[in-house]
C-alpha cells in the first residue's frame, strides 16, 4: 500500500517544475520523481549521503545575470530508521529535516519550496536556468564541503541570518560574479561525477 | 500533509558523520573470496570511517584488476551507534577479453629510413590490431592464477601474435597478511623469426629468436592507507639468436636477459581502465643487463671454446609518468597524461633497447554514449592527441598521433576501434627524414 502510495506521488510530480516568485525571491518544488529510480532509491538507502545541487543562473532584462547555489544533502540513518536532510538556500540558510521514509520526502519535496534565487529589487524580466544534479557524495572527496559545514557549525546563526554585512551582501547579490568562496567551495568539491543532471530554463514576466 | 515531518530546526550545522564498523559483509562475490576484498580495502573492524575514507576504500577495490564495480551501504551494528559495512561488488567474469583494433593513415617519411627493430614493418600497416584472451581462476583465500594469450590483426589477417607468446601466472594478495602483493609469471614463446635492424651495419637482418620460459616476479607493498605503492618486478630469460643468412658475423648469439625494476606509484583514479577521474603519479628505476655469447666466426671457420666472445651491456633508466583524469559532467571527462624516460647509465650499446630519451604527451576527451554504468555495459567515444620523441645514439624520431574511436566495455572485457592518423619524422644523425 504504501509502495503505491507512493508511487502515485512520485508519478503525480512534474518533472519540469515550475518557479514561483515570491517577496524573498525566486523558489521551486524539486520534482519528486528524481529520487524515482531503483538505483536512486538504493543509494538513498545506503546510509551513505546523496547530494542534488542546484546551481542557477538568472539572466536579467537589463541584460546582466547573477549565479546561485544551493543544495540538499540526503543521508538514511540506519539506527535512527530516518532520512536525514539538510538544506542550504541560496541565501546560504541551512536548515534540517528528518523524514520517516521517501514517502514524507516525496511530499515535502512537492510542497516545500526552495529558494533558488533572491533579490533585493524586483528584477522585471527574468531568463532563469537551472542545473539540478544528483551527485553520490559518499563517492566524492567531500572534504572541503564537509569543512564548509564544519565552519557553518562555528558560526552563530543569527550572524548567518539576514547579514546587513555589505561583504557578504555582495557576495550574495552577485556582484562578484557568483557566490564569491561559496561557489568556490561547492564547485571544487562535488563538481564531480553526478548520476543525474537536469536542465531547467523559465522566462518569469515582470512582477508575476 | 499528515505523511510530512517538515521540521525546521533552528539551524543547527550538520555533524560530519563517522562510522564505527563492527562488521565487514561482501555482496555478489561469486569467484573471489570475501577475505581479498576486505583486505584489499585497506578497512579494519572496530575503526571508525568517514565518508570520505569509505569513498577512497571503495576506489581501491573498483581497481582491482577482477572487480567490474563496487559500492558501499551500511547497516545496523552490533550495537546502537555501531555499523555493519556491505560492500557490494560486481566482478568480471572467469573469461575475459581486450580487443583492439585501429585503422591508420600515416603521413611516413619517403624513403623510410631503417631504424629501430621492425619499425619499417610495424609503419606500413594500413590497419593492426591486437586481441588479449584470458581465464583467471581463484584458489584459496587470495590467489588467483591465469593464462592469456595474445591475436594479432594485420589488416584483415587474424593470427597469434609472433611467436605465439602465452602467459602463465599467479597472482597472490595480502602475502602473510602484511598486505604485500606477489605476482610470479610465466611466459613461454615459440621461434620467432624476423627482420632486425642493425644500426651498425644499416641493413635489416633476418634474426631466428628462440627463448627460454621468461620470469618474472613482482613484489608490491601499500602503504599510507594503500594509496600508494612500492613495487619490485624481476625479469629473467634466456635467448639463442640465430643468423640464418650466413653473411653475418656471428651465426649464433646467445643472451642471458635480466631486468629489474623498482618504482613507486599513487592512483587515486576511479577505474583500472577507463578512468573519468583521479590521478596516477608513477617514478621508477628501471635496470636491464643482457649478457651475450657467441662464437667468433674467423674465414668463415666457426671456432668453438676458447674462441668465445662474451661481453655484458647494461643500462639504468629513469622513468616518471602522470596521468590525471577530470570530469565535467556524468558523460564527458578530460585527461592529460605525460611519460619521461631518459637513460642514466649505460655500460655498452644496449641495440635491443635503444632509446635513450623518449618523451610522450597525450591530452584527450572521453564521452559516454550509452549504458548507466560498466556492470550492464557501456559504449564510450574517445579522442585524444599526442606528441611522442624518442632517441638514441643514432638519430631520433617524433610521432605526432591523432586519435577516435568507440570503445565497449562490459563483464566479459573492452572493445576498442577506431581511426588513428599519425606524422612521422625520423632522423639519423643530423639529417632529417620527414613525411614534410
Amino acid at each position: 500500500m504504501n509502495a503505491l502510495l507512493l508511487t502515485f506521488l512520485l508519478l503525480s510530480q512534474n518533472p519540469w517544475p515550475q518557479p514561483v516568485k515570491a517577496t524573498e525571491g525566486v523558489t521551486i518544488q524539486l520534482p519528486g520523481d528524481i529520487l524515482e529510480s531503483p538505483k536512486m532509491k538504493r543509494r538513498l538507502f545506503s546510509g551513505l549521503t546523496t547530494t542534488i545541487e542546484l546551481a542557477t543562473t538568472v539572466k536579467m532584462e537589463r541584460g546582466d545575470s547573477v549565479s546561485f547555489f544551493c543544495f540538499l544533502t540526503l543521508r538514511y540513518d540506519v539506527w535512527e530508521e530516518r532520512l536525514l536532510v539538510h538544506l542550504v538556500n541560496a541565501r546560504k540558510e541551512l536548515h534540517t529535516n528528518h523524514f520517516d521514509g521517501l514517502e514524507p520526502l516525496a511530499v515535502w519535496l512537492k510542497d516545500a519550496p526552495i529558494l533558488i534565487a533572491f533579490f533585493e529589487e524586483d528584477p522585471g524580466t527574468m531568463l532563469i536556468k537551472t542545473r539540478c544534479r544528483i551527485i553520490p557524495f559518499s563517492q566524492q572527496e567531500a572534504g572541503q564541503t564537509q569543512d564548509w559545514f564544519a565552519r557553518k557549525l562555528n558560526v552563530p546563526a543569527a550572524g548567518e541570518r539576514g547579514s546587513t554585512n555589505p561583504s557578504k551582501q555582495r557576495e550574495s547579490t552577485g556582484e562578484t560574479g557568483g557566490q564569491g568562496i561559496f561557489e568556490v567551495l561547492l564547485t571544487t568539491s562535488i563538481n564531480r561525477n553526478a548520476v543525474k543532471t537536469y536542465r531547467w530554463k523559465w522566462r518569469l514576466p515582470e512582477g508575476g | 500533509m499528515v505523511f510530512l515531518l517538515f521540521l525546521f530546526l533552528s539551524d543547527p550545522a550538520p555533524a560530519i558523520p563517522r562510522f564505527p564498523i563492527t562488521e565487514i559483509k561482501v555482496d555478489g562475490a561469486r569467484w573471489v573470496s570475501h577475505a581479498l576484498v576486505i583486505s584489499e580495502s585497506g578497512l579494519k573492524i572496530g575503526e571508525s570511517y568517514s565518508e570520505k575514507e569509505l569513498a577512497l576504500a571503495r576506489g581501491r577495490i573498483a581497481r582491482l584488476p577482477f572487480v567490474l564495480h563496487a559500492d558501499f551501504s551500511l547497516d545496523k551494528g552490533e550495537k546502537r551507534g555501531f555499523f555493519t559495512l556491505v560492500i557490494h561488488v560486481r566482478e568480471h567474469r572467469l573469461l575475459f577479453h581486450h580487443y583492439n583494433y585501429s585503422f591508420r593513415k600515416r603521413d611516413l617519411p619517403n624513403p623510410l629510413p631503417l631504424r629501430g627493430p621492425g619499425s619499417a614493418e610495424d609503419l606500413s600497416q594500413d590497419a593492426f590490431g591486437n586481441w588479449g584472451l584470458g581465464g583467471r581462476w581463484f584458489l584459496g583465500a587470495y590467489g588467483f592464477a591465469y593464462l592469456t594469450t595474445t591475436l594479432e590483426q594485420v589488416n584483415a589477417k587474424l593470427d597469434f601474435a609472433p611467436g605465439k607468446p602465452v602467459d602463465l601466472g599467479y597472482s597472490h594478495y595480502n602475502l602473510l597478511g602484511t598486505g604485500l602483493f606477489l605476482n610470479v609469471n610465466l611466459q613461454v614463446r615459440s621461434e620467432l623469426d624476423q627482420m632486425v635492424y642493425d644500426p651498425f651495419s644499416t641493413r635489416l637482418v633476418r634474426v631466428v629468436e628462440d627463448r627460454s620460459p621468461a620470469t618474472t616476479l613482482t613484489l608490491a607493498q601499500p602503504f599510507s592507507n594503500r594509496s600508494q605503492w612500492i613495487s619490485l618486478t624481476l625479469d629473467f630469460f634466456e635467448n639463442e639468436l640465430a643468423f640464418p643468412n650466413g653473411d653475418d658475423f656471428v651465426e649464433v648469439v646467445d643472451e642471458k636477459w635480466f631486468r629489474s625494476s623498482l618504482s613507486w606509484y599513487m592512483d587515486t583514479t576511479n577505474d583500472l581502465s577507463l578512468p573519468t577521474r583521479g590521478r596516477r603519479l608513477e617514478a621508477g628505476l628501471d635496470y636491464g643487463r643482457v649478457t651475450s655469447q657467441f662464437p667468433v666466426q674467423v674465414d668463415h671457420a666457426v671456432e668453438y671454446s676458447p674462441n668465445y666472445e662474451v661481453f655484458t651491456v647494461e643500462a639504468l633508466d629513469l622513468r616518471l609518468e602522470l596521468a590525471q583524469y577530470h570530469p565535467f559532467t556524468e558523460k564527458l571527462s578530460v585527461y592529460a597524461t605525460g611519460v619521461f624516460r631518459t637513460r642514466i647509465q649505460e655500460k655498452g650499446t644496449f641495440l635491443r633497447n635503444p632509446d635513450q630519451t623518449r618523451y610522450q604527451i597525450r591530452s584527450g576527451v572521453d564521452y559516454k554514449i550509452w549504458g548507466a554504468d560498466s556492470v550492464d555495459g557501456e559504449l564510450r567515444l574517445e579522442c585524444f592527441g599526442s606528441h611522442m620523441r624518442r632517441s638514441d645514439d643514432f638519430g631520433h624520431e617524433e610521432i605526432q598521433t591523432l586519435q577516435t574511436g568507440l570503445v565497449f566495455r562490459n563483464s566479459w572485457g573492452l572493445v576498442r576501434a577506431g581511426f588513428q592518423y599519425q606524422h612521422v619524422d625520423v632522423f639519423i644523425g643530423n639529417e632529417e627524414s620527414s613525411a614534410k
